[in-house]
């Protein structure tokens, strides 16, 4: 066994063993000795010192010794010979016990100089002196203590020394043990490289065992590998390692607390790598776990004699008592293991020893750190469902560690970094199920379920979970990012102005935000639709300025362009220039994409059509033909082209490429397309063909597949109405019926396309009066086509005929249809429609105040022309029915002031105002009222007219009567 | 499955000490005859072989003058005195020198006079070929693996070494590239190994070389992790080979470059004294001199 330099000298048990044997050489000469001395018995007392070793009584061996060389020492040399130095020896052995090295130097001093074995060679024959066969261990333990007293370059010559003077002869001493503490001094002494070159030289030395080799290689790890470079420890593994891992299993494990100590220190130092060389070298405690685990397994079902049976269950016993402490090996090792390999981004490896620990070993101290690290690893593998799976087992276990909100960061919010926005969304939704609004575990997985919501592009539900944080999280990890989505959310419903302010506030709020130049570009992108050229054009200028090189340059470069051509009084350079700029990125720079390109060539052609540059336009359009016609603009070009194209002489090739573009979607009866194509179509056909052409041109259209399919058979009688309603509608009144009974015909099964649908119904409704007609078809609508433009005016139709129809119930149904129309539909006729509708409902039912508030909401928006005298005589009325009778006596004044030509609100206006005026016994100003009336449209027919002047003429009698006054 | 040969004599030492036998390492030192014959019912009794007959062994046991003859259908096996050449090439093999280990063998395996082969479960010819197996797993040759378990009469073999014919399959449909046979092989011989043994490496690895056969990459370095991490210190050489492989496929996947030079860094380090294997390619060597420049800091002493 190697005696480490913290251990006494002189302690090992062989040493014992030997000088007892010794003490019978003694003995032998015991006789002669006793001749020589009748008091003290050199061989008892020899004896004696010995066993004061063994049983720690080292005074009483001590004194034993004493006696012996205060008595004889003077003249043992003569007397005994070299073998007197025994006396010495032993005397240092004890000496070392008391650990009195300095002393125990002395003592091992004189064994090894004044009794040299020298002295033999020139005894006289028959002289029976003895040799000293402890001089060379007396050195060696001489080198011990200087050891232990630090003197350890004294320590390694002394050791040398002993190597040299060994000869090999009994008492033997331990070579291999001396050349590890040889080596030992020379690293204590600073002498590493000396150490390594004599240790590394005793491994290939062909003269040691194997069992010596490792006993020097596990002296090397020891003591020599923590004080060298991790460079010097893989070369000496590399080139020796072999003795350890060829070892069998059993005693290998056995070194495993050195290794696991330098795998330790490694770590200590930030070196996993340096760890995972030490973590190799071990015995692995799986093994051996595995190894008594199978000795068991066969011991349990090995038939045995009664009699053995106790002994086997003895055996089992006591091989299941070491199964515990291997196990924690094995968790040690393992942590370790997993640990380095994750330090070093070493992922599967990593992961591996993780999910063993995670599988195996639920009981652990470190089981939440190692969740964790599991799910890291898994998440970084793209191992989702794993990931998933232990990070739940994690929540569920420890729900409320310290580790839990890093958790469910990893989970979410590397998921949803990595693009992976239905898992972290998936993910996100549960993790954040059992944790409190609001609180810091669950800011990352409610920023991750808006933010992946608005990646999905599920806009309605991403809106209200991003409202939700920024309510929920006032200082959020992820406030800023969230402030993004919001606006750009916004953005893509569509909600501009929102989106406009909420990215503005963006703006403002972030000047160095990370999102500043995507958030420029949709603010820019916002307030063109809102038609506020000049903050877009800003907004454009800031990211061209300071973010060249964002993504949404090229992109950008359109909406500038549109926003120029909004601003109506710029010349078509700047505009073109903008266009063709976006198109240079993508072409030249291989910046945006090809719809960016596509897209600019759309507006090229439209700016060529409308500055009457038709040359330039044509260019533009065949380019586009040329390269993007797969794009998503090719319909929109082509509409664009028309104009161009005509006057270019390519009338034919314009309508052509019209009709195939109306071919192409001729049978898909609820896209919007098919409206929007025959509507240009026909508008074509109007402007460049005259009435006989065009409809020859529509009685031929050139269908692919023909006939025509149903949709599209549709819209050429449509087309037919419109162009002879263009013409003179009274005139061919019989010939647009006639195509309206055979768009009636086309009807059932949903054929029709949505425009012409509302356009049958409106005229069952206007022209053949059959409201239950125009129902049917909007019913079908409403039930079929929930959504586009054709939904609106079948609520606002359908809601008039509802409140039209004098029941509660159908009152209520109008209600809901124009409530609807104001929620879902963006045109403004039909949203004026709806807001007229509700507030006629309410004055029907005499909810004066209720609808006082629609009328007034009616009133505010000036472009709301329909029915304004109605709604300021309705609005008249229902102050009136509030108490507010002087206000609306003025608003009666207004209306019939105001709206005189409106005969039936104003004649209603006059004749309320008189009677107001005579209710407040005012005959006089109510019979001038109505002469105001009767003056300026007695001369018209109207019933109301009529009225008033009837009750000129009764109240004239009445104040006659009363000779109140003369005739007005 | 089994282990290897160490444990399994320690096994046998113990159970025959136990049911009151003389140990085989006892009795091949004071009588290098003596043989021990395992019964199916569980006896064991020591003795010498009087004759092996193509139906049974006949039986010389110290208290009984006559032979006993015992029927093969009763043998669970015999265990036979070793001779040197046995003994030597488990030196080797239990050493670790499994390319000397294998030349013994082999040598053993086709030795079929009676000094090695008796037609009976334990005869050294049948044994032996049962350990070159052994060290053709050592050595990863799925191709010798492959021909070697053809001829291989496991009935000759001693019940408790017939079991690792399943990861023996495996093995062997691996070296034919048959992908599909050695998955069902694989799975056969799964649930006979613990999760933590570290055998069960030996799994991984080979499901680690099916996945690469079939494509599966992703899954393939996921199985090699458990090789070259967990299980690094129970075989080192099948641990180098599972991190090359991984090297190997990782190149490929531009998303995962650091944990690849991560790995670069430790197969120098762990597994190659400072240099990738022989054969790596040059970009890959490039990488790890990358590596190295760039943590060119000399490592400190641990203390």
């Amino acid at each position: 066994m190697v005696k480490s330099v913290d251990r006494k000298p002189g302690t090992s048990g062989r040493w014992l063993a030997m000088v007892s044997g010794l003490a019978l050489l003694l003995s032998g000469r015991g006789e002669s000795l006793a001749q020589a001395s009748t008091d003290l018995d050199l061989a008892t007392a020899y004896d004696k010192a010995v066993a004061a070793v063994d049983a720690g009584k080292y005074d009483e061996g001590l004194a034993a010794a004493n006696a012996i060389i205060d008595e004889y020492g003077s003249t043992a040399m003569a007397d005994f010979g070299p073998v007197f130095g025994h006396f010495h020896f032993i005397k240092g052995i004890l000496l070392i016990k008391k650990e009195n090295y300095e002393s125990a130097i002395e003592a091992f001093q004189t064994c090894y100089e004044k009794y040299d074995n020298a002295t033999l060679k020139q005894a006289v024959a028959g002289e029976q002196l003895m040799p000293n066969r402890f001089r060379v261990q007396a050195l060696a333990q001489w080198a011990g203590c200087e050891m232990a007293l630090g003197r350890f370059e004294d320590a390694a010559a002394r050791y040398q020394r002993v190597l040299k003077e060994d000869t090999g002869q009994e008492p033997r001493i331990d070579r291999l043990e001396i050349q590890v503490n040889l080596a030992k001094c020379f690293l204590k002494s600073g002498r590493t490289e000396d150490a390594r070159k004599f240790l590394v030289g005793q491994l290939e030395s062909e003269a040691l065992s194997v069992r010596g080799k490792r006993t020097i290689f596990m002296a090397l790890v020891s003591d020599w590998a923590p004080l060298v470079s991790t460079a010097e420890v893989r070369d000496f593994v590399a080139r020796h390692g072999d003795l350890i891992r060829k070892e069998e299993l059993i005693s290998r494990h056995g070194r495993n607390p050195i290794f696991a100590a330098r795998a330790v220190a490694s770590f200590k130092k930030s070196e996993p790598a340096r760890a995972l060389i030490w973590y190799g070298l071990m015995g692995h405690p799986g093994a051996v776990l595995q190894h008594y685990r199978d000795q068991i397994t066969e011991l349990e079902a090995r038939v045995v004699e009664p009699d053995l049976k106790a002994q086997v269950e003895e055996k089992i016993g006591e091989l299941k008592t070491k199964l515990p402490a291997l196990e924690q090996e094995y968790v040690s090792m393992m942590l370790g293991v997993a640990a380095a390999h994750y330090q070093l981004q070493s992922l599967s490896g990593s992961r591996a020893a993780y999910q063993l620990l995670a599988d195996n070993f639920p009981a652990i101290e470190q089981r939440p750190l190692v969740l964790h690290n599991l799910v890291v690893c898994s998440v970084n593998l793209n191992r989702w469902q794993e990931a998933y799976e232990y990070g739940t087992t994690f929540f569920r276990e420890f729900p409320g560690h310290e580790l839990k909100p890093a958790v469910a960061h990893v989970l979410v919010e590397v998921m949803f970094l990595q693009g992976e926005y239905a898992e972290a969304l998936r993910i996100a939704g549960e993790v954040r199920e059992d944790m409190e609004i609001g609180s810091e575990a669950r800011d990352i997985p409610d920023f991750v379920a808006g933010a992946s919501l608005y990646h999905l592009g599920r806009f309605d539900e991403a809106e209200i979970e991003i409202a939700a944080y920024l309510e929920n999280y006032p200082d959020g990890k992820r406030r800023e990012m969230v402030k993004f989505y919001e606006g750009a959310t916004k953005v893509n419903l569509f909600r501009w102005s929102e989106g406009a302010r909420s990215l503005d506030g963006y703006l403002s709020e972030y000047p160095g935000a990370a999102m500043r130049a995507t958030a420029l570009y949709l603010s820019g992108l916002s307030h063109l639709v809102l038609e506020d050229w000049d903050v877009t054009l800003r907004r454009i200028e800031e990211l061209h300025t300071a973010y060249p090189d964002a993504p949404e340059i090229p992109g950008s470069w359109n909406v500038r362009g549109d926003a120029l051509t909004g601003k109506g009084d710029v010349d078509f350079d700047p505009i073109s220039h903008a266009h063709l700029e976006a198109k240079r990125l993508v072409e030249e720079e291989g910046r945006g994409d090809v719809e960016v390109a596509g897209y600019a060539l759309r507006q090229l052609v439209t700016a060529g059509a409308n500055y009457e540059k038709w040359e330039e336009a044509g260019k533009w359009f065949d380019e586009f033909m040329a390269k993007y016609e797969t794009t998503s603009w090719r319909t929109d070009v082509i509409v664009a082209a028309l104009e161009p194209l005509t006057h270019l002489g390519r009338k034919d090739e314009a309508r052509a490429l019209l009709e195939s573009l109306v071919n192409e979607v001729g049978d898909q009866s609820g896209d919007p397309r098919l409206d929007e194509l025959v509507g240009a179509y026909i508008d074509f056909l109007r402007e460049n063909y005259d009435v006989p052409e065009a409809l020859e041109k529509l009685h031929q259209f050139p269908a692919d597949p023909s006939p025509p399919p149903a949709p599209l058979r549709a819209w050429l009688a449509m087309g037919e109405i419109q162009i002879l309603k263009g013409e003179d509608a009274e005139k061919h009144r019989e010939a647009i019926n006639q195509a309206y009974y055979r768009l009636s015909a086309l009807q059932d099964g949903g054929n029709l396309s949505n425009y012409t649908m509302v356009q049958l119904a409106r005229w069952n409704l206007e022209e053949r009066h059959k409201p239950e007609e125009a129902e049917k078809i909007y019913d079908y609508i409403l039930m079929n086509r929930p959504q586009g433009e054709a939904v609106g005016f079948a609520l606002v139709d359908t809601g008039k005929i509802l409140a039209a129809s004098g029941t509660q119930h159908d009152r209520d149904e109008a209600l809901q249809r124009f409530h609807r129309v104001l929620n879902e539909v963006d045109q403004p006729e039909l949203r004026e429609e709806a807001t007229l509708g509700i507030a006629r409902v309410l004055t029907t039912e005499e909810k004066w105040e209720e609808a006082k508030g629609w009328w007034e909401t009616y009133l505010e928006d000036r472009s709301h022309n329909l029915a304004r005298p109605e709604a300021n005589y309705e609005y008249a009325v229902c102050l009136e029915n509030t108490g507010r009778r002087a206000e609306a006596m003025k608003a009666y004044v207004n209306v019939y002031v105001i709206h005189a030509g409106h005969l039936d609100w104003s004649t209603r206006a006059y004749l309320r105002a008189a009677e107001m005026r005579k209710e407040d016994g005012e005959l006089v100003d109510a019979l001038k009222i109505l002469q105001d009336m009767l003056k300026r449209m007695g001369h018209l027919e109207h019933p109301g007219i009529a009225e008033g002047r009837k009750k000129f003429n009764d109240w004239r009698d009445e104040l006659v009567a009363k000779g109140g006054a003369s005739k007005p | 499955m089994k282990r290897m040969s160490p444990s399994w004599n320690g096994i046998v030492g113990a159970l025959v000490a136990l049911a009151g036998v003389v140990p085989p390492m006892l009795r091949a030192q004071n009588d290098v005859e003596a043989a021990t014959v395992f019964l199916k019912d569980g006896r064991a009794f020591s003795g010498r072989v009087s004759a092996v007959e193509s139906d049974r062994v006949l039986w010389k046991l110290p208290s009984l003058p006559q032979p006993q003859a015992f029927p093969y259908d009763q043998v669970d096996y015999v265990e036979f005195p070793t001779s040197p050449e046995w003994r030597e090439a488990m030196s080797f093999f239990e050493n670790g020198d499994f390319e000397k280990a294998a030349a013994a063998f082999t040598k053993i395996s086709q030795d079929l006079t009676k000094a090695t082969f008796f037609p009976a479960p334990g005869n050294f010819a049948s044994l032996a070929k049962r350990r070159l197996l052994d060290c053709y797993r050592q050595l990863r040759r799925p191709a010798e693996i492959s021909n070697l378990s053809k001829t291989i009469d496991w009935n000759r073999l001693p019940a408790s070494e017939r079991d690792v014919t399943s990861i023996v399959d495996c093995w062997a449909a691996v070296g034919r590239e048959q992908w599909d046979v050695a998955k069902a092989a694989l799975e056969k011989a799964g649930p006979e190994i613990g999760d933590i043994d570290p055998a069960s490496a030996e799994l991984a690895y080979l499901h680690g070389l099916i996945l690469t056969g079939t494509g599966e990459n992703e899954e393939a370095m996921i199985e090699f992790g458990r090789v070259y991490a967990p299980d690094a210190a129970a075989n080192e050489s099948m641990a180098a080979d599972s991190m090359r492989r991984t090297i190997l496929l990782m190149q490929a996947d531009p998303e995962r470059m650091p944990e690849l030079r991560a790995l670069l860094r430790l197969y120098a380090l762990l597994h190659g004294n400072g240099k990738l294997w022989e054969d790596a390619s040059k970009p890959l060597q490039k990488m790890l001199a990358e590596e190295n420049a760039s943590a060119a800091t000399p490592t400190k002493p641990e203390k």
